[in-house]
Order: structure tokens, then C-alpha cells, then sequence
């Protein structure tokens, strides 16, 4: 049993897992935000403004997605090389999917607050948004593409 | 499918444009191009109407349906303006109360804890020499105050005491300690005045309750003013034209309408011209599809029409929709559960609502197939290991093709790959209905590059050793290694996609043929930097999925814990009260994600690849609503 190993391969899976989260979490209350102060000026908003707030969920989806794949590397006999795998796969996607989850939605506020105000940029908003996004999917990859680095 | 349009121009005379505009209206299929001068004050004044009558029409629905009583409907006698402010007066009279109510209410309450305050006996004692005063001060203030004064402590309030101090009548009023109270009433004067504001409110929705007897009459009313709108509309939108003796109008009417346009065109004095849409025009849009994927036109609404020019998305991303939300929620039980409530609604809902509930069976129906697919009943997972027969029947365990963990992850990579191509395809057709041969061949190119990239992730081992990919009993990885020459071909496929990109680009905005490779390089940058990140997106449809699944199974095993042994007959109440309670929370929430997700997909990973511009605007005729209400 290698201790070392189970802790850097646990701080992994906790990063990926929690960063995420926690930048969604935050992220979704933004647009949340937004979206209820919207909602009080125009009622009839409340589909695409329920469909804007949803999107900073994806990080830490994408996170649990992480965590599912990562997790059965997890043994009481991992060794330091693959829990720092782990950790190195836990680092780069959960600081980008914090970052991006948060910044995510602050773009999407702003988006709900221009429908809220009778813009109609429902369609310029979800595609704006994908962009912060794109950042989280590619530290997903790198994430992938590290599994192979485990043995 | 967009209905086909065609464009009517009418020359009408000066003399004759009330009349031919009336028939125009009755004839109700034209959708008149209405020009800029909708600022009028004639238009404004209707559409304030129009609203207001709706807000108090709205109100009496409301009201009505609150009662659960049918009230006999009269036509109103006055004008409905008049309706309108006498039922404003009321409601602003009974908000008011209301605000009086609750204001007293509060004083009531505060004032309780001195205990029933009677003011005639406080008034008598005052004329006896005593007179009562109230105060609120810290408890260490109160303490040190001088026990021959008259303080009587009444009760605590926190760090705070509240006393009464009896004061003599005759003696000059000194500042009592802390902060004095006043008391403005007596405590049944205040519950007096509560139950007189309880019965003025009584009485004014009792009015307000006589006002039902004129919905049908306000509804009638209203669709008589937006008839009016319409039409000062399509009178403002008319150009004049001869010094003001001609006057031209334009507008759009479905093909399939052409037989009673003409017929309506024929026997008008209006000089018409009748034409097919061209290039840069863009008529209204009427959709057209199918039973089943008429139901998705609400969710292709969301986002934005397609101009005429595209094709509808509707019928393509239905079943994709369909399948994404099976895949999220995919539960054979929760399939089973929203059915049950689904097909009830269905036909005991009309219109909208009843189409909504079409649209939950289809769906219904699709979680269904997910629960079977990927083997799930409540949470209860068929490939987890000593699931008894009892619990996933065995019937059932054939079906679920895509049972473990890798096969439901790669399921959605599979499907995502499956309709950003699809979306290039359709990319492909719309260049090609657009711009002829050309416009359709970049298209090609990036279809042909999902297809470049799809084959090199399978031969660098992204999904593991290439030659055994399968996707549950997909055999993608055997199919595409038995391709002869496929890394040959890969590398034909990709270079043929990037030339196509190269050349081909910006056919659209009739770009230059020695600038396209410019521009087509940064085209490709986006393709390369976007593709596999828009084919992970789908990996959400997956997570979404377990998380459902996982918090089902967690809230089964909450409810195996408080069974126990399952010997105390009261636990089997409670067990049934958690799982309830736990599926019920669970399938909510999955339900709010599965829709979210599933349109993001659509609008963003699969709109990006066809490239969707949309922008149409809904077919509306110039026609009386009021005829068509009664009918």
C-alpha cells in the first residue's frame, strides 16, 4: 500500500469532482440571480431564461464525468506515478472548470438581464456561452488524454 | 417542413381601400409586409387597450375559476372602458383594504403582549388620577431603576423588559426609561376595525365576483379591438403612390391558399401581381410537419424560426430530442410514471395544453426506452451484480443493450458524432438549395472531416484498442478497421474534406475565388479547435444519466434501511412514504436537466453544425378573430 499514491490520486478525484461543482454551483446561482430579477420585468421570459440559467450545470457534469472514469484507479494499491496522474488530471481540468463554470455565468446574467430588458438575444447568448465552456471540454480532454499516462 | 409562399401585390384605388381592406381581412389567409409607421397614435391607443382589457380579463378568469361556480354570461351594456375602470377602482379599493388589514393585524399582535388592552377601562382609570404608560427598556436599565416607582414589569421581550408605568394624572409627564410605547387603540377597538376591513373586502370581491357575467362578452370585446389593430395596421402599412389616387400593398399567402386568393382577387376592383419569393426575400414562415413532429415545433420556436431559405429543423432534431431526454432520464419506471400522468392530460386537456401532453407521452415513452437500453427500473440497475430476478425482470434484461458504464458513456459520444454529421448534411442541402453545386460542397468537406476525425480518435486508441470499440452490440471499431486501406482512407477523407473547406468557403457571401483558402484556413482552425469538444458536450447526456440513476438507487437503499428486517408492518408505511418522497424529488429534478440539456445540445452542438441562421418571422394573416371566436 502506497499512501502517497491514495493521497494524490484522492486529492485528484476530489479536484475534478469539487472544483467543478463548486464553480457550477456558483456559476448557476449567478444566472439564477439574473434570471429571477428578469423574470419580474417580463414574465413571459421564462424558457429561454430557464434554459440560459441551466448552462454553467455542464462543468460539473463534465467533473462527475472526470470523477467516473478516474475513480477505479482509485485502490489501496495505486502507485505515486498514477495518483499523480490523478492529481495532475485533477488540477488541470478542476482549476479550468471552476474558472470557466463561474465566468460562465456572469456572461449568462448579463445575456438574461438584456432579455429581461426586451433584447432578444436569447440565440447570441447560448452560442457566446459555449465559448468559456469549450475550455472546460478541452481540460476534460486533457484529462482523458492523461488516463493513458496510468499503469 | 416551411409551407410554401408567394408574394401578392395589390394596386388598389384610393376610393376603394376601406373595402377591399375589409375584404382582405375576411378572406384571412394573407400575411400582410407591414411598414414602419406602427407608432401611431391611433395604434398605440389600441394596443393599450388591448392590454388593459386583457389584464382584467385575465383577473375574471381567475376569479371565476376560483369559485368553481359557471356564471351566466351577458353582454356588458357600457363601453368595456368603463368595465375596465370600474373593476380597476375595485381592485385598487381592495388591495388597499387588504394593506390596511395587514398593517392592523401587526399592530394587533405587537400589542398583544401587554394582554387585552381595554382603552375605556385605561380612559377611567386616567379620570381616577392614574394614567397608564407603556415602555421598553434593556433589562440592567430596568433593574436599576428606583423600586418605589410605580414600574410594573409585564413581560420580557430578549434583553429587553416590558413594563407599564402608572403615572399620577395630576403630575407633570416625565421621559419614561428606555423607549415609551403608545398603544393607538384598544385591543377589541383593533379587532373591530379588522373584521369591518374583512367585511368591506367581502363585499367588494362579492361585486367584483358579479363581474364574471361578462368574460365572454370582454373576450368578444377584445377580439374585436385586435381585429381593429390589425387592420389600422394594414391601413398604415398601405404606400401611396399616383399623388395618393393608387395605393400599393404586400403581403404573403400560402401556396396551398392560392385557388381562394385568386378567387378573392378576381371579383375585388384591386389590381394584383402575384410572384414566387425571390433570393433576398424573406416571407413569413408557416411550419408544416407531421403528427409527431408537429409536437417539437414548440421547442424549435425557443430558439428562433428558420428564415425561408433553410429547412426546418423540427423533424431532424425531434428524434434526436426524443432520444437525449430517454437518455438523461432513463428509467423504465419513471417512463411509466410520467406516462400515467401524460396520457390522462392528453385527453382530458384541448389545444395547447393537449399538444404539450403529446409531447410527454412521446417522451414518456423514449425514457422508457432508455430504462430499457441501458437496464434501469427505479434505480435498480441490471448489470449490478445479485439484482434478483424479482427486481429486474428477466424478461426485460435482453433489452438492455447498452448496460454497463463504458457502453452508456459511449453511447452519446456515438450519437453526437451521428448528428453533428447529420447537421453537415443538412448544411450540405441547404448550400446546395441556396447557392447551387458550389454552395453545398464545403458543407461536404466538413461533413467529411467529422468523419476524418471520428476515424483517427478510433485508430489512436482514444476509446481503447481500436479493432474492439463497440458501443453496447455496436461494433464500431470492427466496422470502420474492416474498412480496406483505412488509414488511407482517413487520410483521403480528411485531405478531400480540407480542400473542399479551402475552395469552397464563403460561396454565400460570393467571396473571391483566390481569397476562399484564406478564409478557409481560419474555417478549418474552427472546425479543428471546436469538433471534439462538441462531440464531448454530448458525454452530459451520460452523466446526467448515472447522477439520476445513482440518487434513485441512494434513495432505494435509504428505504431498505428504514424497512430492516421488514418484520414491524409500519415500516412498510415508511418505506413506501421515502421512496415516494425520495423518486419523487429525484425524477423533478431530472426532468427540469433532461429538458435543459437536450436543448442546449440541439441549439448549440447541432444548429452550429448546419449552420442555422433563422430569424423568420411566424405567418400571421390579416384576419378577424372575432369571426373565427364565434365559429
Amino acid at each position: 500500500m502506497d499512501s502517497l499514491g491514495i493521497i494524490l490520486g484522492g486529492l485528484g478525484l476530489a479536484l475534478m469532482a469539487g472544483l467543478s461543482g463548486v464553480g457550477s454551483s456558483i456559476g448557476l446561482v449567478t444566472a439564477g440571480n439574473a434570471a429571477v430579477g428578469a423574470l419580474k420585468k417580463r414574465p413571459e421570459i421564462f424558457g429561454p431564461a430557464l434554459v440560459l440559467s441551466a448552462l454553467p450545470a455542464s462543468q460539473g457534469l463534465y467533473g462527475f464525468v472526470a470523477y467516473i472514469i478516474y475513480q477505479p484507479f482509485l485502490t489501496s494499491n495505486i502507485t505515486v506515478f498514477n495518483g499523480g496522474v490523478m492529481l495532475a488530471a485533477g488540477i488541470a481540468f478542476g482549476i479550468v472548470a471552476l474558472a470557466s463554470a463561474i465566468k460562465m455565468g456572469q456572461l449568462l446574467a448579463s445575456g438574461i438581464n438584456a432579455l429581461g430588458s426586451g433584447s432578444d438575444v436569447f440565440a447570441p447568448t447560448l452560442i457566446l456561452a459555449a465559448f468559456p465552456e469549450l475550455y472546460a471540454i478541452l481540460g476534460l480532454v486533457v484529462a482523458i488524454l492523461l488516463k493513458s499516462l496510468i499503469v | 417542413m416551411i409551407q410554401k409562399m408567394k408574394k401578392l401585390s395589390l394596386l388598389v384605388h384610393a376610393n376603394d381601400r376601406s373595402q377591399v381592406l375589409e375584404d382582405l381581412q375576411r378572406l384571412g389567409v394573407v400575411h400582410v409586409e407591414f411598414g414602419k409607421d406602427q407608432q401611431r397614435l391611433e395604434i398605440l391607443v389600441f394596443k393599450e387597450k388591448i392590454t388593459k382589457l386583457e389584464k382584467t380579463h385575465q383577473f375574471l378568469t381567475t376569479l371565476a375559476a376560483s369559485e368553481k361556480t359557471v356564471f351566466h354570461q351577458e353582454t356588458y351594456p357600457d363601453d368595456l372602458d368603463v368595465l375596465y375602470d370600474e373593476i380597476e377602482k375595485m381592485r385598487v379599493e381592495v388591495d388597499d383594504l387588504r394593506s390596511q388589514g395587514v398593517h392592523l393585524a401587526k399592530e394587533l399582535e405587537s400589542q398583544n403582549v401587554w394582554g387585552f388592552y381595554d382603552a375605556q377601562k385605561a380612559e377611567a382609570l386616567n379620570a381616577a388620577g392614574i394614567k397608564l404608560r407603556f415602555g421598553k427598556a434593556p433589562a440592567k436599565l430596568f433593574e436599576a431603576l428606583d423600586p418605589q416607582e410605580p414600574f410594573v414589569e409585564v413581560a420580557k421581550d430578549g434583553s429587553s423588559v416590558l413594563y407599564v408605568y402608572l403615572q399620577d394624572s395630576k403630575k407633570e409627564s416625565a421621559e419614561l426609561p428606555g423607549q415609551e410605547i403608545f398603544l393607538s387603540a384598544g385591543s377589541d377597538q383593533l379587532q373591530q376595525k379588522l373584521l369591518d376591513i374583512d367585511a368591506e373586502i367581502k363585499k367588494r370581491e362579492k361585486f367584483l365576483l358579479g363581474y364574471c357575467r361578462y368574460i365572454d362578452g370582454l373576450s368578444d370585446g377584445i377580439a374585436d379591438l385586435k381585429d381593429r389593430l390589425s387592420y389600422s395596421f394594414a391601413n398604415y402599412s398601405l404606400t401611396e403612390t399616383a399623388g395618393g389616387q393608387v395605393l400599393i400593398l404586400q403581403g404573403w399567402y400560402p401556396e396551398v391558399e392560392e385557388a381562394r386568393v385568386r378567387e378573392f382577387l378576381d371579383s375585388s376592383r384591386a389590381a394584383y401581381l402575384l410572384e414566387e419569393p425571390k433570393g433576398e426575400e424573406q416571407p413569413p414562415i408557416a411550419l408544416k410537419n407531421g403528427r409527431l413532429a408537429r409536437l417539437f415545433e414548440p421547442i424549435t420556436k425557443v430558439y428562433s424560426l428558420p428564415n425561408y431559405h433553410e429547412i426546418d429543423t423540427t423533424a431532424f432534431l425531434a428524434p434526436f430530442f426524443a432520444l437525449f431526454v430517454g437518455l438523461c432520464l432513463a428509467d423504465v419506471g419513471y417512463g411509466t410514471l410520467m406516462l400515467a400522468v401524460t396520457i390522462p392530460a392528453f385527453f382530458l386537456l384541448k389545444g395547447e395544453g393537449r399538444r404539450l401532453a403529446g409531447l410527454g407521452i412521446v417522451l414518456s415513452v423514449m425514457t422508457i426506452a432508455g430504462g430499457l437500453l441501458l437496464g434501469d427500473i427505479f434505480g435498480i440497475e441490471t448489470f449490478k451484480e445479485g439484482v434478483p430476478n424479482q427486481l429486474y425482470p428477466s424478461l426485460l434484461r435482453p433489452l438492455a443493450l447498452f448496460p454497463t458504464m463504458a457502453d452508456a458513456m459511449a453511447l452519446p459520444i456515438l450519437l453526437g458524432f451521428v448528428q453533428v454529421f447529420l447537421g453537415h448534411i443538412l448544411r450540405m442541402v441547404n448550400g446546395f438549395r441556396r447557392d447551387g453545386v458550389q454552395g453545398g460542397l464545403k458543407p461536404i468537406g466538413t461533413a467529411l472531416l467529422v468523419i476524418t476525425v471520428g476515424f483517427l480518435l478510433l485508430e489512436y486508441n482514444f476509446f481503447g484498442p481500436f479493432a474492439k470499440v463497440m458501443v453496447g452490440p455496436i461494433p464500431v471499431g470492427p466496422l470502420v478497421s474492416s474498412i480496406p486501406y483505412v488509414s488511407t482512407v482517413t487520410i483521403v477523407l480528411g485531405v478531400l474534406g480540407a480542400v473542399l473547406v479551402l475552395l469552397f468557403n464563403g460561396v454565400e457571401h460570393h467571396l473571391k475565388f483566390y481569397i476562399r483558402p484564406a478564409m478557409g484556413l481560419w474555417e478549418l482552425y474552427e472546425f479543428i479547435s471546436q469538433i471534439l469538444g462538441d462531440i464531448l458536450s454530448y458525454l452530459r447526456l451520460f452523466a446526467l444519466g448515472l447522477a439520476g440513476g445513482l440518487l434513485a438507487e441512494s434513495f432505494n437503499s435509504i428505504g431498505i434501511m428504514v424497512l430492516g428486517n421488514g418484520h414491524n408492518p409500519l415500516m412498510w408505511v415508511f418505506l413506501i412514504v421515502v421512496l415516494l418522497i425520495g423518486h419523487g424529488i429525484n425524477l423533478g429534478l431530472a426532468l427540469i436537466a433532461s429538458f435543459v440539456h437536450p436543448v442546449r445540445l440541439t441549439f448549440v452542438e447541432f444548429y452550429k453544425a448546419i449552420g442555422f441562421k433563422g430569424g423568420g418571422v411566424s405567418y400571421s394573416p390579416f384576419q378577424t378573430q372575432l369571426k373565427s371566436n364565434n365559429h
